[in-house]
């Protein structure tokens, strides 16, 4: 019988380990390091040479900076550079540096190493995943050695704005190449050590050239499972969480005054992302069938909880552009039906859906594929890790449908880029886009936002689901953290710990 | 109920002795129906059994259609044991668990069983190099932690059933291999084994009409732990997300998706827990019922 007790006893310890998780947030005050947990590990560190916003949220304005940053309200601010002044025809912005900053292999940040971040960016041959940020730019000179003159091809309203992305840092000309694998920025952290799979971790700066931060040590956690993230929070291994992967457990951790839960808006529209030159899915009736098959509500609720709002376009809610076209294809399974019957696919065909390891896409993968086998759509789930999603989905378009949240800010330009993953091609959007990069009234340029709104949806590139929330769970003594995410970024100068 | 065993200086006719190992071996199973541990064992193994099977030809509702508005149901007539967070009726998720935990654990022990008996029964009639080689071999693996084998093959290949049960099934040869080389080795000196060979029965038909028959019930009782064990594992790994993918149901999956909401809901985690005991209780509780009726001295007293 001894075997048998043995598995009582492991029964047991599974079941109480499941319903006793242990309370012991202990508090990290005294000194001063912070554990943070992300959901996805970065593929490199270099934000120049990848869309993927984990680099981001690692490394912007901790590790790089830029001429300007973008602070938690979304309003430009100056960073490396001090002031700036505009000519009158607006073509030429003259950036004048803070002096006597270093980078962190030791060399000195001047309009060198400006002018060659910002030509290596919008090189032809740049690896840099929104080049369209420098469209503008005609030329970048060095009168001075910490004055910088950027001409412009063109009015533009955004380029302030464009060079505080993380994809504008500047990096030094000697350490440039290696930043994958060792970042060199002039930030107020430096880069310590990647554990694969498990932790990033950087550490204060001491010769940072703007005010310190209060934390000496930052480990950022790798986690997207929402069991672990749970018991990583509540067993205090973890002071923070950026992105919170388990909406569910929320209400739990917010009636406990050990923690607060911080829901803030974020710039991430969560799509369905369809193949738009793949089999079926090149017919805009199949498209709009999907669309119709899906409720977003369902989905709001039973995958996020209630956290998120719906989305009928690629544009966040909380932008004054905002168009609701939430109603243009409103779920309805037999009108869904009629127009797969319309396209010629009344007997209902096979799908794969590919999700990635965030469980707003895995469990969203789980209500749509039941709500398309409604309407006669067969979906096969492929789980796939960050890594191989970035590679057969995002980079070879290898794939029928996915689920994934789109969290830059202002992106709705990627619907008009050459060679995307959603394979769209539509000379008419990208004349609208054309014109937005070239407008300055914000009137204008607005009207110009909703007309491309209108555009996507109505081609139905995509079945537009939530905005996802940005959710923030950190120990209550913990101060500093953005409630909103307007870009991405953990910005973690002025947090600290309150005593 | 057993009659009186024959007593060795009384095993004159090799035949007939041969049919009292035999009959000896089939007898356990009445005798069983005098365990308590059995009977308890065999009940809550076949209310599982009963379950599983029945899910394979219809469930009570269907669980492949989600219905966020029916989430969170309590207890009703319609739904047996209320809704989980999708809207599914957590009975027919219980009973789909119980499908996926039977074909599992029944394929795994069954790949131990074809693998692992031939080879202890060769590994016991060869003797000598071929044996000390196989066993020691076999040590190594049966040493390896048998989880542990699972996660390495579902990595590499792959997060799919299959693959977990074939690493289950891993893990099961060595246990069969010894069953069946120990209980082959307690043979070889019978009689009714020469008395085949004299006969001119070759060493394949020996093995076959002889020695498999005489330690069928040893086999069939390792056989009953090794399933529940299975059904741990299974549970394990799909608990780890290393098992049953969407939009398979399995118990262990169904623990892994409600540990967040446990503070809310906790049944939804209590009810698949309570189903992975009852049936690893249940064929363990069967398995050591049958075992304790093995050891001889045992069976005297329940006789």
């Amino acid at each position: 019988m001894g075997q048998l007790y043995k598995y009582m006893l492991i029964a047991l310890f599974m079941t109480s380990y499941l319903i006793l998780p242990v309370k012991l947030a202990m508090a990290n005050a005294s000194t001063n390091s912070l554990n943070i947990g992300i959901a996805l590990e970065p593929p490199h560190l270099d934000p120049t040479a990848s869309a993927a916003g984990a680099i981001d949220s690692i490394s912007y304005v901790n590790i790089y900076e830029g001429l300007t940053r973008i602070d938690e309200h979304g309003e430009v601010q100056p960073l490396l550079a001090k002031f700036w002044n505009v000519s009158k025809d607006g073509l030429t912005y003259t950036f004048h540096l803070h002096e006597n900053v270093a980078f962190h292999d030791g060399s000195a940040m001047n309009c060198e190493a400006v002018k060659f971040s910002l030509d290596r960016a919008r090189a032809s041959d740049s690896v840099n995943a929104q080049k369209q940020l420098f469209k503008s730019i005609e030329s970048v000179n060095c009168p001075g050695p910490y004055e910088v003159v950027v001409r412009l091809n063109h009015r533009s309203g955004s380029l302030l704005y464009n060079l505080g992305w993380g994809d504008a840092v500047i990096v030094s000309p000697k350490s440039a190449n290696d930043n994958k694998s060792n970042p060199v920025g002039t930030g107020p952290f430096r880069f310590q050590k990647w554990q694969k799979g498990q932790q990033v971790t950087i550490i204060r700066n001491d010769q940072y050239w703007g005010p310190k931060p209060s934390l000496d040590k930052v480990a950022f956690k790798f986690i997207s499972n929402p069991n672990a993230a749970l018991a990583a929070i509540l067993s205090g291994d973890l002071d923070a969480f950026s992105g919170f992967p388990a909406p569910e457990a929320l209400m739990q951790l917010m009636t406990n005054d050990q923690f607060q839960v911080d829901i803030g808006t974020s710039e991430g529209e969560t799509i369905l992302a369809m193949n738009n030159k793949k089999g079926p899915l090149a017919n805009l009736k199949v498209r709009q069938a999907i669309a119709h098959a899906i409720k977003r509500q369902f989905l709001i609720e039973g995958a996020m909880f209630g956290f998120g709002k719906p989305i009928g376009s690629h544009f966040a809610p909380h932008h004054p552009a905002y168009v609701d076209l939430t109603g243009l294809y409103p779920y309805d399974p037999q009108k869904a039906k009629e127009l797969l019957k319309e396209a010629g696919y009344e007997g209902g065909f096979d799908l794969t859906l590919k999700l990635p390891p965030p469980s707003y896409a895995r469990r969203s993968g789980e209500l749509i594929a039941s709500e398309l086998s409604q309407v006669g759509i067969n979906v096969t789930i492929i789980p796939v890790e960050w890594a191989q999603w970035l590679s057969d989905v995002f980079k070879n378009k290898d794939y029928d449908l996915t689920i994934v949240s789109h969290t830059e800010p202002m992106d709705i330009g990627i619907y008009a880029r050459d060679d995307y993953y959603f394979n769209y091609e539509s000379d008419a959007f990208k004349a609208v886009m054309e014109q937005l990069e070239r407008t300055e009234e914000t009137s204008a340029r607005f009207e110009l936002m909703k007309k491309a709104q209108v555009m996507i949806a109505k081609d139905c590139v995509n079945a537009f689901l939530f905005q996802l929330p940005h959710t923030t769970v950190r120990n209550a003594k913990l101060q500093g953290l953005w409630v909103n995410a307007p870009i991405q970024a953990i910005d973690l100068t002025t947090v600290q710990w309150s005593q | 109920m057993v009659k009186k065993t024959v007593s060795s200086d009384k095993r004159k006719d090799t035949r007939f002795s041969e049919l009292e190992d035999r009959a000896r071996s089939w007898q356990f199973f009445k005798v069983a129906l005098h365990s308590k541990s059995f009977i308890l064992g065999a009940a809550l193994s076949f209310l599982i059994i009963t379950l599983g099977v029945i899910a394979i030809f219809w469930l009570p509702h269907d669980i492949s259609k989600l219905s966020v508005m029916n989430r969170f149901k309590a207890p009703s007539f319609v739904y047996l044991l209320g809704t989980d967070q999708y809207g599914r009726d957590i009975f027919s998720m219980l009973m789909s668990g119980a499908r996926t935990s039977l074909i599992v654990s029944l394929f795994a022990v069954g790949i131990g069983m074809v693998i692992g008996v031939p080879l202890g029964l060769l590994a016991a009639g060869r003797r000598g190099i071929y044996d000390i080689i196989f066993m020691r071999f076999n040590d190594l693996i049966f040493a390896f932690p048998s989880v542990l084998i699972a996660i390495l093959i579902t990595s590499v290949y792959g997060q799919a059933l299959i693959n977990a049960v074939i690493a289950i099934g891993i893990f099961n040869i060595p246990v069969f291999v010894r069953v069946a080389r120990g209980g082959a080795l307690s043979l070889l000196g019978k009689e009714y084994l020469l008395a085949a060979r004299l006969a001119g029965k070759g060493r394949l038909r020996i093995t076959l009409e002889h020695v498999l028959p005489n330690i069928a019930n040893l086999l069939i009782v390792q056989a009953s732990i090794q399933l529940s064990m299975a059904i741990l594992a299974e549970a394990g790994l799909s608990y780890l997300g290393l098992g049953a993918q969407p939009p398979l149901t399995s118990w262990g999956k169904m623990l892994n998706e409600s540990q967040t909401m446990i503070s809310f809901a906790p049944q939804l985690a209590i009810l698949p827990g309570l189903a992975i005991v009852i049936s690893v209780l249940g064929f363990n509780l069967m398995g050591d019922g049958l075992r304790d009726l093995l050891d001889p001295k045992l069976r005297r007293r329940v006789s």
